[in-house]
């Protein structure tokens, strides 16, 4: 295997989906070729420390008005709903 | 509101449908926040994260009496935000291909291995920081497919169905975007650790 062959098969290599002699080769090229090897590290510590990044949650009162607002929504969209919409629009009309 | 309760799909869709409010409370607790931190990853700001959070409710709640279990309720509504997130994005900026610069940094030119070093270990904070603002420099498909997987952890073929691709082109998404971070993040290192070296003699 290259090194052009090994970067090309470094994130399948990564994720555990090369092919089982593919991987033997990977290994093997792995084990003399220092810059590929760092390459692996590197990719690798990237993965890491994005999968670290700080969680953000939406902030408390955004979220108590963005959870009334859409559950305002949500229960004006329902049928029963529109039918009582209807049925009051129908008996304001009698 | 249904607390720490477990409700399946089905039933969630169900009665969803039926516009029951414990089943609205629920949806919402259970995704508004992942909605939110993948369009925050996404778009690195926190009032156009809110915007996209509400978006994609509105237009799940427009449709859901349609929803047709095909895919996983889930599923379709990441596949909105992801649809909502790029309506943004495109909004604000059309240029969405790889340029040609970015190609030729797929050959990787930094090639200190920060990983075994003591000194970077300080530094991994500020580092994750640089990786969010890495991040938001790469092009959007890149990006969407390494905050879905690499960040947020869905599995090759969920990342596929939400950015309605095929699996291999998420994988080549996937795999531009790490090569271009570790690009990125490496001469990080590189520049914060020789000047640290620097300022040591």
């Amino acid at each position: 295997m290259t090194c052009e062959e090994l970067l090309s098969a470094l994130s399948r290599y990564i994720d555990h989906e090369l092919e089982e002699e593919l991987v033997a080769e990977a290994q093997a090229h792995l084990a003399q070729c220092h810059n590929c090897t760092r390459v692996l590290n590197t990719t690798q510590g990237t993965i890491e420390l994005s999968r670290g990044l700080q969680r953000v949650k939406i902030p408390a009162e955004s979220r108590t008005q963005l959870f009334m607002s859409l559950q305002r929504f949500f229960q004006q969209s329902s049928p029963s709903a529109s039918e009582d919409r209807s049925q009051g629009a129908a008996s304001e009309g009698d | 509101m249904l607390g720490e309760r477990v409700m399946d799909e089905a039933t969630l869709l169900a009665r969803l449908q039926h516009h029951e409010s414990d089943a609205f409370s629920h949806f919402f607790e259970q995704y508004a926040d992942r909605i939110y931190q993948i369009a925050f990853a996404v778009l690195g700001n926190f009032a156009d994260a809110e915007e996209i959070v509400q978006a994609t409710f509105l237009s799940v709640f427009q449709a859901i009496d349609q929803f047709e279990p095909r895919a996983k309720l889930s599923t379709w509504l990441f596949q909105i935000a992801h649809n909502h997130i790029l309506m943004l994005l495109r909004r604000r900026h059309p240029v969405t291909s790889l340029p040609e610069e970015e190609e030729a940094t797929l050959v990787p030119a930094q090639l200190m291995d920060w990983t075994t070093m003591p000194e970077a270990v300080a530094l991994r904070d500020e580092a994750r920081e640089e990786v969010r603002q890495a991040l938001l420099r790469l092009p959007e498909p890149l990006r969407m497919a390494f905050v879905l997987r690499d960040i947020e952890a869905f599995s090759t073929a969920e990342c596929a169905q939400i950015q309605d691709i095929t699996a291999g082109a998420c994988k080549v998404r996937l795999h531009r975007a790490r090569l271009l971070l570790r690009e990125r993040l490496s001469a990080y290192f590189s520049e914060r650790l020789t000047s640290a070296g620097k300022e040591q003699i």
